[in-house]
């Protein structure tokens, strides 16, 4: 299980994440939530260990991430937010790089490699740049790199990001086995409806802190809410979007 | 139309802003990066090198004419060299990036527009290397090149006269580099340009260096009017520029003719050209720059890479190796340094043979001692490039899958980077030089000093690596930190001194078997405890890679005031 224990972090003091806690189980997709600027991909990058917290502390199978990075860094994957890749270098290269980093070695590795280039319909292109690569494509090498060891933990920072209707289908898929089969998922995104049919359990942060976190039919009930999207609406959306779309078509106008 | 002239000049001012700037590329600047402190520095490296160029004056007083000559021919040929230099350097921000183009396609910016204020920050960018080389020369010297009696207005010619030669030749040099950047980007294929550049850039480095080091003395009225020098003299631009000063300071001699002749017919063709072949780069290379990727191709990776059984270490050298071979932006670094190595040989290598003794086993005198010399200074100098290359980063913000790989002991990465330096500077080196000298002098003196090449690449690398915390181009760069003109003048006055003095200690060493065995057992000895001390330091160092260059603290704040301190929101961050 992956704790979360009053996290708070500040950027120059000024608070961007405050008091955050909640819980990911093994077995279950955790869905994060929360508008631009609420937090969350500086939470996700807390959680793997790339920012440390103002204060609170991050929890891993009952140990303290802090009190032994390198193992724990060895039992998660992650799909950062923006596709940050050395494009220099080939999408094969790239997967062997951090195999090997990773201390994965020999031919089962490569195996594993081709594999999953194959799978993910990138062995076509696996001696092009990565600077040739367009935006589904470079997440998808994202999402190799993070699923080759086989970790425990999967941090997921908007992963749709990009991809085509096909590979976001299979991706769907993918993180709900990956939770079957025992693993921890805990992923981002801003399509709530994706949100709503593979997560057993949501957390919305809002300004930085968690206004839910409870399962999707126990919000609805709650919030009398026929869906997602209104429970996020009422939770985290503090404007009239009608209203402000017709003052921006008015100043556009003016 | 009124409106369309200022909406244009509007745009231009906006994007010579934004272009200049770019001198810089910030993406791989550190949050702490003092930009202006480095420019800063490279003008005042610049500022001091005029002052020591005029200092002499102040001590010589006056000078012969022919004297005279030289000192103008030196003046010019300097500004012509470093303005050559930074204009190569720079030719790549001729073009926009494909980010520019991305950026400014969708709007109403015409690419003409783009392309004058994109000439214009490089202009301004060289102008302001130009003017900072001549700040004292160019105020002092022309008060002493002013014909004899011709009094205040006499001075003010010639200082007039200085500055436009100093225009005319650093025009001159910036049309021929847009003519050779332009006529190669229109005769190759772009991918092929793509991997071609940066061999032309450093062919045109080596030849600007070259021609400096190496040009003849011919400031004399029997030298420039000799029948067998005007052939030479026909291919050496920055005669020309001084028959142009005379004319224009009113000195005019009958021998300075010629030249004055070459000057403006060099002048306007070099302009005519640079304009078409920009014109034409522009017109035709703008779609290819959106639609093909900047980085060349991948080769197949080679089998025998997949197929050995992999070190911890391999993939950070290899990723090194890839790096260097591929990011435009190292190479064009590389060949700078590559270009001042060979700058470094040719003005040892000037030297008689007889002025430091042969190698013993040197036929017929081939193998001077000053290659030893040359062989030194190229394999520290290509380490110490090295070391600078791998501290400035290549995609920054990919350098989060180290972060989250960081699994090995730092003794374990120091490994790592030290088999790239060994990869990228020490072997190829070792080897070129090696061959090099057996081949020229097949003896047991060729094999010791090969075998001393060696052990310095050894010892240098690992005090390089004394207190390195980084890996290679993945750690954010903060170019004011690192006292640049303190480095400059280190190097000039303190540490090829000392490297010159070292070469000749080891050139009289290797001139019997036992003073041979003794220097390199000393080298040996020093080899291990350097490396000794370096794995020790590394093993000691609890605090992990630094991915983030930022300054030591200065001050330590005793955080007595309840709001956050500078220090606190430091650690924020």
């Amino acid at each position: 299980m992956l704790e979360l224990r009053n996290i708070c972090k500040s950027f120059s003091g000024i608070p961007v994440v405050k008091d955050v806690s909640f819980s990911a189980r093994a077995g279950e997709v955790t869905g994060y939530l929360g508008p631009n600027g609420s937090g969350k991909s500086t939470t996700m990058k807390i959680i793997t260990g790339l920012v440390d917290a103002s204060s609170g502390e991050v929890f891993f199978a009952g140990k303290r991430i802090r009190d032994d990075l390198t193992r724990y860094r060895q039992r998660f994957g992650y799909v950062p937010e923006e596709p940050y890749l050395y494009t220099h270098l080939s999408g094969l290269e790239y997967l062997e790089m951090v195999s090997q980093l990773r201390g994965l070695q020999g031919r089962k590795a490569a195996e594993r490699i081709d594999s999953l280039l194959r799978l993910l319909s990138l062995h076509g292109d696996r001696d092009v740049p990565i600077s040739a690569y367009s935006k589904g494509m470079r997440q998808k090498v994202l999402l190799a790199a993070a699923l080759m060891h086989n970790p425990d933990l999967m941090i997921l920072d908007e992963p749709f990001s990009g991809l085509d209707i096909g590979s976001a289908l299979i991706l769907k898929s993918l993180i709900q086995v990956l939770a079957a089969r025992g693993k921890v998922v805990l992923f981002s995104s801003h399509e709530l409806e994706t949100v709503e049919q593979i997560s057993s359990r949501i957390v919305i942060l809002h300004r930085g802190r968690v206004v839910a976190d409870d399962s999707v039919e126990h919000l609805r009930t709650l919030m009398s809410a026929p869906d997602l999207e209104s429970i996020f609406s009422q939770l985290a959306i503090e404007q009239d979007s009608v209203a402000i779309s017709n003052q921006i078509a008015d100043l556009i106008h003016a | 139309m009124h409106d369309d002239s200022a909406g244009a000049k509007t745009q231009f001012q906006a994007l010579y802003r934004v272009f200049l700037l770019r001198v810089v590329d910030l993406e791989l600047l550190s949050a702490d990066a003092d930009t202006t402190r480095m420019l800063g520095q490279f003008a005042a490296i610049f500022a001091a090198v005029s002052f020591a160029l005029t200092a002499p004056l102040i001590i010589v007083g006056g000078l012969p004419k022919e004297a005279l000559w030289t000192v103008e021919h030196f003046l010019f040929a300097l500004t012509m060299v470093v303005v050559g230099l930074f204009a190569v350097l720079s030719w790549e921000s001729i073009f926009p990036t494909r980010l520019d183009l991305f950026v400014l396609g969708p709007l109403p910016v015409r690419p003409r527009l783009i392309l004058s204020a994109k000439l214009a920050a490089l202009t301004a960018a060289l102008a302001i290397s130009a003017v900072a080389l001549n700040v004292f020369t160019g105020l002092i010297w022309p008060l002493l090149f002013s014909p004899p009696h011709s009094g205040f207005l006499g001075a003010v010619r010639s200082l007039g006269a200085y500055w436009l030669t100093v225009i005319a030749a650093s025009t001159f040099i910036f049309c021929c580099v847009l003519s050779l950047h332009g006529l190669a980007s229109q005769l190759l294929p772009r991918q092929q340009f793509l991997r071609l550049s940066i061999w032309i850039q450093l062919a045109a480095l080596c030849l600007l260096l070259g021609a400096f080091i190496l040009e003849p003395s011919l400031e004399s009225s029997a030298a420039l009017s000799a029948p067998g020098n005007q052939a030479l003299l026909r291919a050496l631009p920055s005669y020309w520029f001084l028959g142009l000063f005379q004319s224009l300071n009113g000195s005019m001699e009958p021998v300075f003719v010629p030249l004055l002749r070459h000057a403006y017919a060099g002048l306007s063709l070099a302009i005519l050209m640079s304009m078409i072949t920009l014109l034409l780069a522009y017109s035709r290379s703008l779609n290819r720059i959106v639609e093909e990727p900047d980085i060349v191709p991948a080769l197949r990776s080679s089998g025998w890479l997949r197929s050995r059984k992999r070190s911890v270490q391999l993939p950070l050298v290899l990723f090194s190796i890839r790096t260097v071979l591929r990011s435009r932006q190292h190479r064009v670094l590389a060949a700078l340094f590559l270009g001042l190595e060979f700058a470094i040989a040719l003005v040892c290598m000037q030297g008689s043979p007889g002025e430091h003794g042969v190698l013993p086993g040197s036929v017929d005198g081939h193998m001077p001692v000053s290659f030893v010399i040359a062989g030194l200074l190229i394999m520290i100098f290509t380490i110490l490039g090295t070391r600078f290359l791998f501290t400035v980063p290549m995609t920054l913000r990919a350098n989060w899958i180290f972060r989250i790989t960081e699994f090995y002991s730092p003794a374990v990465y120091l490994t790592m980077v030290r088999r790239s330096f060994y990869a990228i500077a020490v072997t190829p080196v070792w080897l070129l030089l090696s061959c090099f000298t057996l081949a020229r002098c097949p003896s047991w003196a060729a094999l010791a000093a090969s075998a001393v090449l060696a052990l310095v690449g050894i010892i240098m690398t690992d005090l390089c690596l004394w207190g390195f915390r980084k890996l290679p181009f993945a750690c954010s760069y903060s170019p004011g930190n690192g006292n640049l003109h303190v480095v400059v003048w280190g190097t000039l006055f303190l540490l090829i001194p000392l490297i010159e003095q070292a070469a000749m200690a080891e050139g009289t060493s290797l001139q019997s078997y036992a003073g041979s065995a003794l220097m390199l057992s000393s080298l040996g000895v020093c080899a291990f405890a350097v490396r000794r001390q370096t794995n020790r330091r590394a093993h000691a160092n609890s605090k992990g890679l630094l991915f983030e260059d930022i300054r030591e603290e200065e001050l330590t704040s005793l955080q007595l005031a309840a709001t956050p301190t500078s220090s606190s929101q430091r650690a924020d961050r």
